[in-house]
C-alpha cells in the first residue's frame, strides 16, 4: 500500500488530495485545504465519488462529478485546480 | 438588523451560536444579525475542509492549552488571541443588499465596517484577494462565509494585539501558500494594530468595531432568543464540542 499526498495552491486556497493506493485503487480519499466550496457537503460527495476506483480513472471521475453539479460555487478555484492537486498526488 | 453585544466564551460555544443564529434566520425566527465576540481561552478555529494533522500543530496547541474547533465555513486556520482579537459575525439574507448576490462583493460589503474602522485609525487599509483585509500592506483581518437557503453567515477576525509568535507556533501554513504570497514566514505577512503602532484595549477595539458596524448597518441592540440558545446548546454537544466533528479531517 502506498500513501499519496498532492497539494496545489489555487488562486484562493490550497487544495490537498490524499489517498492510499491498494492494488491500483484509491482508498481513504481525503480532500482537505483552506479553499471555499458551497454547498460544503459537496467535498465529501466528491471524495465518495473517487473512493475505491482505479487511480487512472480519478481524473475523469472528477470531471464527471463537476459536470453534473451545477449548484457548486467555488470562488477563485476551478476544476483544473483539483486536477493539478490530483496529478501532484499521483507523482508522489 | 439586530446587534448582539460582546459575548466572551469558548470556541465551541461561539461557533454554535453563529450556526444557531443562521439556522434560526433561515427558519424566519430571527432578524438579520451582527455580533462581536472574543474567545476565552485563546483558541484556534480551522476551516471546514482543513486537516487537523496538516494544518494545525496540535502538540503545541495542547501544550499551550489552546482548544481547536472546526468551523462550518471554509477557509484557513485562525488563531483567536483572547486579548488580541475581536471576531465579528453577520447573518444576513442575500436580498438585504444587491452586493450580497456575488460572493466577492459580499465579502467587501459585510466586512466593510472593519476597513472603515482601520481608516478611522489613520491606517492605509483595504481588501486583498477574496476575503482578506490588509493594513499598510499586511493582513490584519480574514473572513469566511457560508451560504444556505438564501442566508449568508460571514465571520472574521480583527487583530488588534494578537501574539503573532503564538500564532506562528500553533498554525501550520504550507510552504506553497507562503511562496504564493511572496513571503517565507507568516511573520512577514501578518500584522496587528499594535504592530502598526496603535495600542487598544479589548474594550476599545470592541467599541471601535461596534461603532463602525452601527454606522454601516444601523442595527438595534438585542439578545439571543431562547430558541437560539437551545439550538446553540445542542450544537455544542453534538457538533462543535465533539471530536467527531473537530477531528473529522
Amino acid at each position: 500500500m502506498k500513501h499519496h499526498v498532492g497539494e496545489h495552491k489555487a488562486k484562493k486556497g490550497l487544495i490537498r488530495i490524499e489517498f492510499d493506493e491498494r492494488d491500483g485503487r484509491a482508498e481513504h480519499v481525503r480532500i482537505t485545504g483552506d479553499f471555499f466550496m458551497h454547498p460544503e457537503e459537496a467535498v465529501h460527495e466528491l471524495e465518495q465519488k473517487l473512493e475505491g476506483h482505479g487511480i487512472d480513472e480519478l481524473e475523469s471521475l472528477m470531471d464527471e462529478f463537476f459536470a453534473m453539479r451545477m449548484d457548486i460555487e467555488m470562488p477563485y478555484v476551478n476544476i483544473e485546480d483539483f486536477k493539478i492537486a490530483l496529478k501532484n498526488a499521483l507523482k508522489e | 438588523m439586530r446587534f448582539i453585544p460582546l459575548i466572551v466564551a469558548r470556541p465551541e460555544v461561539q461557533m454554535a451560536i453563529d450556526e444557531a443564529i443562521m439556522r434560526a434566520r433561515i427558519e424566519g425566527k430571527v432578524p438579520d444579525t451582527v455580533r462581536l465576540y472574543t474567545f476565552s481561552p485563546s483558541s484556534v478555529t480551522i476551516g471546514r475542509f482543513q486537516s487537523v494533522v496538516h494544518d494545525v500543530n496540535l502538540d503545541e496547541a495542547r501544550k499551550l492549552g489552546i482548544p481547536v474547533v472546526r468551523r462550518v465555513t471554509g477557509g484557513g486556520s485562525v488563531f483567536h488571541d483572547e486579548y488580541g482579537e475581536v471576531t465579528y459575525s453577520v447573518v444576513v439574507g442575500e436580498d438585504y443588499h444587491p452586493m450580497l448576490r456575488n460572493v466577492e462583493s459580499s465579502y467587501r460589503y459585510l466586512a466593510g465596517p472593519l476597513v472603515d474602522a482601520l481608516k478611522e485609525l489613520g491606517l492605509e487599509a483595504g481588501f486583498s484577494g477574496l476575503n482578506d483585509i490588509v493594513a499598510n500592506g499586511k493582513k490584519i483581518s480574514g473572513s469566511a462565509q457560508t451560504r444556505r437557503k438564501g442566508v449568508i453567515l460571514q465571520h472574521g477576525t480583527f487583530m488588534y494585539s494578537t501574539r503573532v509568535e503564538v500564532l506562528g507556533r500553533v498554525l501550520r501554513v504550507s510552504k506553497a501558500k507562503l511562496a504564493d504570497k511572496g513571503v517565507s514566514s507568516i511573520w512577514e505577512r501578518v500584522t496587528t494594530l499594535e504592530r502598526e503602532g496603535i495600542n487598544l484595549s479589548r474594550w476599545e477595539a470592541y467599541e471601535l468595531l461596534k461603532e463602525s458596524f452601527f454606522s454601516a448597518f444601523e442595527p438595534e441592540e438585542g439578545g439571543l432568543t431562547d430558541y437560539e440558545l437551545e439550538l446553540a446548546e445542542r450544537l455544542v454537544e453534538e457538533k462543535y464540542g465533539n471530536p467527531e466533528w473537530n477531528e473529522s479531517r
